[in-house]
């Protein structure tokens, strides 16, 4: 906390960044913390670039996304680390007559060759990492590398064991009407306030989804949409125990000889019984080709 | 959900719940009701009352913060103030809160949820599939509308047979509720008790409707206008359900006797209540007991027994106490019922 208080303060993005948790993040990679921020799939945005920004010229910085290649991933690290991913060709006799890449191994210990503890490497998709690299990530840790990782949830094994979890608030109501106003601009819809009041229970508090929202709206998709936030709670159990728990009301009954108490409470726990196997009624599971 | 399903859901709930017909408690469910979408101007109340509506639409979305507990507890208490401090009656006011809580509850089955516990952003739902959800306007919300129509016309039934503790009551011929029928409704309409069982001198059948005019324990005591009956003792009842009938006004009253001719008294309370039938219980001590006649009672209830000087009434009609007692002298208090 007091590294952050010295340190002049992140700058946050207007488009829903939760600025608490930004400033949570830097202040625990100056405490020389490797970090796993935590976030819905969608609500991450622009927070690695605003992390990598804050820590341009204060530290050596890395933002770097797994896309399916190892090699094209490590050689996005060693360029912005400015360490070269080529070496001397040599022909038979021994003499350079050419550049060629560095391979996968070459690299990885290039890499770590060339980071020390002033070193920080971002990845925002921290689930796509594979196994290799993340056991070279974890030699690196030790030579005390900073990390800072972006997931949906704690894959909760090797390198991510050692971070520190930072959960991301979720964006006020005001920013998410923020973040659809700027895509309806963007879309070249007009929406009014009481639309996208309307909007909103569909996005939740995600501003990849109040945009893909609004996307929908111009296409006329919305009408039969359905939320797909997580920011929800099924309470048809809470329901249930009601009832059930109005069965007390029995033992009321009987403590007290009301043959009415008695039965009403019978019944309200027959009916909270019933409506819980009703609950389980479902039609079925997978579409066709599913 | 439409104002009209919300209506007439809170109205129904209301009716079930609180066991009324009551216009008071319905009207006011049906406003509660509506105050959840008091977020949208689009919706009735919200064109009613557009700038607060309009100020609600602009910092908040649609189902979050009118459509929370809080706001139900808020109207609660503010319904208790107002029912405490203006009128003193509770139920007919905390139908305000009711009418509230049942809409945001029925909003929970549509595909979008509502923010129940607002200021938690978490949307509650109540069904899990979100195929399976209720769409505003949608031929599901119509049969959500048609069922709750049919709930507030069984409620408003119900209300008028005693609440469902009543309904259940009479259907089953409960003993304990029959009492409580009695017991609510006897002081202002006269209760009759619906019979389904045997004489116990001869086990022919007794079915029918009687008039209660008391009770002793658990067993009541019952008229057909001719005689008086004890369910406990004349009968064996199968099932008994009390039925609140006509409008009457009962009352009481003491007559206290201390060696006086109790014939003016007596016929000064039949002509104070001429067409009534009219009943007497109480111990009294008489000059002369073998002029007295008690008759004979048959298979009915035995409402006067004479033991020496002492004479016990039970519920005993006014017009042949008259005329058992005229040239006696007497001493006691009796309790003159006129049902």
């Amino acid at each position: 906390m007091a590294a952050a208080e010295e340190s002049p303060q992140p700058d946050v993005d207007p488009g829903g960044i939760d600025p608490q948790g930004l400033r949570r993040t830097c202040a625990a990679l100056e405490a020389g913390n490797s970090v796993l921020v935590l976030a819905e799939a969608g609500m991450i945005g622009s927070f690695p670039d605003l992390v990598m920004r804050h820590f341009s010229g204060k530290l050596t910085v890395a933002l770097a996304t797994y896309k399916g290649s190892g090699k094209r991933f490590l050689e996005q690290i060693a360029e912005q680390l400015s360490i070269p991913t080529t070496e001397p060709k040599l022909d038979k006799n021994g003499d350079a007559v050419g550049e060629k890449p560095l391979t996968l191994d070459a690299l990885k210990d290039e890499i770590a060759a060339n980071v020390d503890d002033q070193t920080l490497l971002i990845f925002p998709e921290a689930k796509r990492l594979t196994t290799g690299i993340r056991y070279w990530l974890e030699d690196l840790m030790a030579t005390g590398v900073k990390l800072c990782c972006f997931a949906a949830v704690n894959p909760g094994r090797d390198v991510f064991l050692e971070m520190i979890e930072i959960e991301l608030d979720l964006p006020s109501d005001i920013d998410i009407r923020g973040v659809m106003a700027v895509e309806a601009e963007r879309q070249g819809l007009t929406l009014s306030n009481a639309r996208l009041a309307e909007l909103q229970p569909l996005a939740g508090r995600n501003p990849m989804l109040a945009r893909k929202v609004v996307q929908s709206e111009r296409l006329g998709l919305n009408r039969a949409g359905k939320p797909e936030h997580t920011q929800y709670m099924v309470i048809m159990p809470i329901v249930v125990a009601f009832m059930m728990a109005f069965g007390v009301v029995r033992f009321i009954g009987l403590g007290t000889s009301n043959q009415g108490l008695y039965i009403l409470g019978g019944s309200a726990l027959v009916t909270g019984m019933a409506l819980r196997q009703l609950g389980n009624v479902r039609g079925a599971r997978k579409r066709l080709g599913q | 959900m439409m104002a009209i399903t919300h209506a007439v859901i809170a109205a129904a709930g209301t009716s079930l719940m609180l066991g009324t017909s009551a216009p008071l408690p319905l009207a006011l469910a049906v406003v509660g009701s509506q105050l959840p979408d008091l977020d949208s101007t689009r919706s009735v109340l919200g064109q009613v009352c557009f700038p607060l509506s309009s100020w609600i639409e602009d910092r908040y979305p649609h189902r979050t913060v009118t459509h929370s507990l809080l706001v139900s507890v808020i109207l609660a208490v503010a319904s208790i103030a107002v029912s405490y401090w203006l009128t003193g009656g509770l139920w007919a006011y905390i139908a305000l809160p009711m009418g509230h809580l049942l809409s945001c509850f029925a909003d929970t089955f549509t595909r979008q949820g509502v923010q129940l516990f607002w200021p938690e952003p978490i949307w509650c739902i109540s069904v899990a599939n979100p195929r399976r959800r209720l769409v505003t306007g949608g031929p599901g919300e119509y049969w959500v509308l048609i069922v709750a129509m049919a709930l507030l016309v069984l409620g408003c039934w119900m209300a008028t047979a005693g609440g469902v503790t009543g309904q259940v009551n009479q259907s089953l011929g409960l003993r304990g509720g029959s009492m409580a029928t009695f017991n609510t409704h006897s002081n202002n309409r006269n209760v009759y008790a619906e019979i389904t069982g045997v004489w116990t001198d001869d086990r022919s059948r007794a079915d029918g409707r009687y008039l209660i005019l008391g009770l002793e324990g658990r067993d009541f005591i019952v008229t057909d206008g001719q005689r008086l009956y004890h369910t406990g003792q004349n009968m064996a009842v199968e099932r008994l359900s009390a039925v609140p009938g006509e409008e009457t006004t009962r009352h009481t009253q003491t007559l206290i006797f201390n060696d006086d001719e109790p014939g003016p008294q007596l016929q000064q309370v039949m002509l104070a209540n001429p067409g009534r039938q009219i009943y007497l219980s109480g111990t009294l001590s008489v000059d002369y007991p073998e002029a007295i006649q008690l008759g004979v009672f048959g298979r009915s209830m035995e409402t006067a027994t004479l033991s020496g000087e002492s004479l016990r009434l039970r519920y005993h009609p006014l017009d042949q106490a008259i005329l058992q007692l005229a040239d006696q002298w007497v001493s006691g208090q009796l309790v003159v019922l006129i049902p």
